[in-house]
């Protein structure tokens, strides 16, 4: 469920569903661009890149884009079943496009499989993948409809990354992570093999010792 | 060579044997370790919508009642992690929640949604219970365990809060009334209370096909019966703004809100409980309804989008217009007229922009559903029912004026109004029950209109001047204090900070409070006078912005001296 809310979450963000119905197609973004950033940790950077036409930038800037104290407490009530830090927010008003930051430290879901899941809205199709980088995009029927992208980066030990449920309410991705070798796993190795090694030495050592032919001073005493 | 060898080989045995062993203690490692933040628990759950709380789904999952962030701080991993809850004797330990395995550094939430019992639905009246939260977990071999409980409030099943938003928080009264969604829970169409009452309106009505094909006319015309109805059987409005409530960090008004079935039963209603009865027996004959929120006031939307009736074209009607000294009438008011008005504040609303429309059905879909409701004896009732048509029938006649004879209806009689007293210039204002009286300058005029906010009888003054005086009443209090509070509270929620800097004892049960009052428009100050009546406390106030207080203070200090109490 809550991988799924930050599913959700990534859809109304760009859709300001904090403002009336009638002030929402109206400061909606032309098109926004998200990207997952996910660490092998659990925790998610996200970053939202929004463009406006002319009209939509004065109405979006009008009703959060120069109130964002107020855009992230409203953002944290309404999605306060997620963790959510950082968060940020830069404006450029010459080309009249936003970006939003934030990281929540607890963002895949832990399945009881031991792997993991990270859900995405139904609206959001696969376009492309290259293993590491997963492309989704969709138009978000809350946002007027503009064309949004996402893009996943998943941890760079995932492995078996594979999309479930395409284009239904439980489309996700879900992968498993490669632990890396502990010190602990380095010092067995190491030491099994210095083991081995020195036990071997001491072997040769002692055999050569005991099966070698006595000395003519040996031998005469 | 040999000696070589069994030393080198005598050391290398010895350092692997170390880091073997180290390797398997796991030296320089940092263990696994479960932490975890201070866990967030609603202090307080409304049990009329428990079926909320019990869903994941709604509003992003947002109505949780207990939120924890666990972490494993270590390097390796945590196993058999499982967190169960329990609620007094209404839940009894849940099925463990179980994590297998919980990776090192990785960090996870646990968010509850207590499926509570329907029999929360039967307390009336708020209840302490204790959140018991219990979480497993097995690090480095060692079974672990951690309880922790918390207080929590069970509402009375008909206390609705308005906001669920931290006080710091709330800017404008959208945000004072975020949590309205909650009501459209006590919506109930199928409760076999209201199935009867709408049993009882249709045949009154001599059936209706208003949810099937009739068009709609007929939705007009199943509307028109429904208010006739209503008013034949004595139902009335009835005032009672609610109490400020702090929570958390939340600060909200608190409303005790009946349901539809306690409304037919008791056939008495504030605007919002009329608004909702209005909702159920509409939704109950399959037309759709939305309930309309203004500052201060309710009312419904009746549309049938299946039969070209949009809610755009839908009919607001004004559902307090049953008891006409609710809207300022003497007499009956047709039905014709309740939508007339309803119309205009919603065209008044819409212009001013703080109005919220909540179609019941739409937000039912969301997962506001109602509470299941006891069993209650629908013979007996059904009787109860109609003895009450007491009055003729319009025979289902479509916006029928009604005539009803004066004080016929089940409320008791007005008192008589003190006599005013009316300084030359001065026009005289007595309270609708008789209440109080009091003079102000011919040229006020109206600045808010009755029952704004809940509790504004009067609000006159002079926009020029900025001088004022207003009327309030706050029902179901004698302390003067707690109604004081009370008005403070409901400014605040619309964003004035009220601030009581003094108060001293007035005649006969009187007391006297002023301060000022800080709003987007600036500073006022005041002066008020308030005094317990039947069934609440009235107040008086006069004042004027602080920049302007020097030149009025002596009018105003008139407009004071003729206020007369009963």
């Amino acid at each position: 469920m809550k991988t799924q809310t930050l599913a959700s979450f990534l859809l109304v963000l760009t859709a300001l569903v904090l403002l009336p119905v009638s002030l929402r197609a109206q400061a909606a973004p032309k098109t926004a661009n998200i990207v997952q950033d996910v660490a092998s940790d659990g925790s998610i950077a996200l970053s939202v890149e929004m463009s406006f036409d002319a009209a939509a930038w004065r109405q979006w800037k009008a009703q959060v884009g120069d109130d964002p104290s107020r855009l992230r407490a409203m953002m944290k009530h309404q999605f306060s079943a997620l963790v959510i830090d950082d968060f940020k927010l830069e404006k450029d008003d010459l080309n009249r496009t936003a970006k939003l930051t934030m990281r929540s430290p607890a963002g895949p879901e832990l399945r009881k499989d031991g792997r993991f899941r990270i859900a995405i809205e139904k609206e959001f199709r696969l376009v492309n993948n290259n293993g590491r980088e997963w492309f989704f995009s969709g138009n978000n029927p809350l946002a007027n409809n503009s064309l949004q992208t996402i893009r996943i980066v998943m941890p760079a030990n995932a492995v078996g990354v594979t999309l479930v449920g395409p284009g239904n309410t439980d489309q996700g991705l879900i992968y498993s992570v490669k632990v890396p070798a502990g010190k602990s796993r380095a010092f067995v190795i190491s030491g099994a093999v210095l083991a081995l090694m020195g036990a071997g030495a001491l072997a040769a050592g002692l055999l050569s010792r005991k099966g070698s032919a006595p000395t003519p001073r040996a031998a005469a005493a | 060579m040999k000696t070589i060898l069994i030393g080198g080989g005598a050391a290398g045995l010895i350092v692997g044997g170390v880091l073997l062993a180290a390797g398997l203690a796991k030296v320089g490692e940092r263990p696994a370790k479960l932490t975890w933040r201070d866990p967030e628990v609603k202090s307080a759950l409304m049990t009329f919508g428990y079926k909320v709380y019990a869903s994941p789904k709604v509003q992003f999952g947002r109505h949780y009642l207990s939120k924890l962030v666990f972490k494993n701080e270590g390097e390796h991993p945590i196993s058999n992690f499982s967190i169960s809850y329990k609620i007094d004797d209404y839940v009894p330990w849940t099925e463990p929640s179980v994590i297998n395995q919980i990776p090192g550094g990785f960090t996870f939430t646990e968010l509850y949604y207590p499926k509570l019992p329907a029999s929360v639905s039967k307390i009336r009246n708020a209840t302490n219970a204790s959140l018991q939260v219990r979480y497993r977990w097995t690090e480095e071999g060692k079974a672990r365990e951690e309880t922790f409980s918390r207080d929590i409030t069970l509402r009375g099943v008909n206390e609705l809060a308005y906001c669920d938003l931290p006080q710091a928080e709330v800017q404008s009264w959208f945000d004072a009334f975020n949590a309205s969604a909650f009501s459209m829970a006590m919506v109930t169409p199928n409760d076999p209370v209201v199935h009867l009452y709408t049993s009882e309106i249709t045949k009154q009505a001599g059936g209706t096909t208003a949810g099937i094909a009739g068009g709609a006319q007929e939705v007009a015309r199943l509307c028109a019966n429904t208010y006739n109805y209503m008013v034949r059987s004595g139902l009335r409005y009835t005032g009672d703004a609610g109490v400020p409530t702090n929570y958390d960090n939340i600060s909200t008004m608190v409303q005790n809100v009946r349901l539809p079935r306690d409304v037919i039963i008791n056939n008495q209603g504030l605007c919002i409980e009329l608004t909702l009865l209005w909702a159920s027996v509409l939704e109950h004959l399959g037309v759709r309804t939305a309930m309309i929120l203004v500052p201060g006031h309710a009312f419904v939307l009746a549309y049938s989008p299946e039969q070209n009736m949009p809610m755009s074209q839908g009919i607001a009607i004004e559902c307090t217009a049953i008891t006409p000294r609710a809207v300022g009438r003497e007499t009956d008011v047709s039905f014709q007229d309740a939508v007339k008005m309803a119309s205009e504040t919603l065209q008044r609303s819409q212009q001013d922009g703080r109005i919220m429309i909540l179609p019941v059905q739409d937000i039912q879909a969301m997962g506001f559903t109602p509470p299941e409701l006891s069993d209650v004896d629908t013979d007996k009732l059904g009787e109860t029912l109609a003895k009450r048509i007491t009055r003729g029938n319009t025979g289902g006649q479509t916006l029928v004026v009604m005539q009803q004879p004066q004080n016929s209806g089940p409320g008791p009689a007005p008192m008589p109004a003190p006599a005013p007293v009316v300084p030359p210039g001065f026009a005289p204002w007595r309270h609708p029950q008789g209440h109080v009286s009091v003079s102000f300058p011919a040229d006020f005029v109206q600045l808010a209109p009755s029952g704004s906010y809940g509790i504004v009888v009067l609000s006159v003054g002079n926009p020029a001047t900025s001088a004022e005086v207003d009327v309030m009443q706050v029902a179901g209090t004698q302390n003067l204090q707690q109604a004081i509070n009370y008005v403070t509270g409901v400014f605040g929620q619309m964003g004035s900070r009220v601030q009581v800097t003094g108060s001293s004892p007035g005649e006969n049960g009187a007391m006297y409070f002023n301060g000022m009052t800080t709003s987007a428009s600036g500073v006022a100050r005041w002066v008020c006078v308030a005094k317990a009546v039947p069934g609440g406390v009235v107040l008086v106030s006069t004042g004027a912005n602080s920049n302007v207080w020097n030149s009025q203070s002596a009018m105003l200090q008139t407009i004071l001296s003729t206020v007369r109490f009963n």
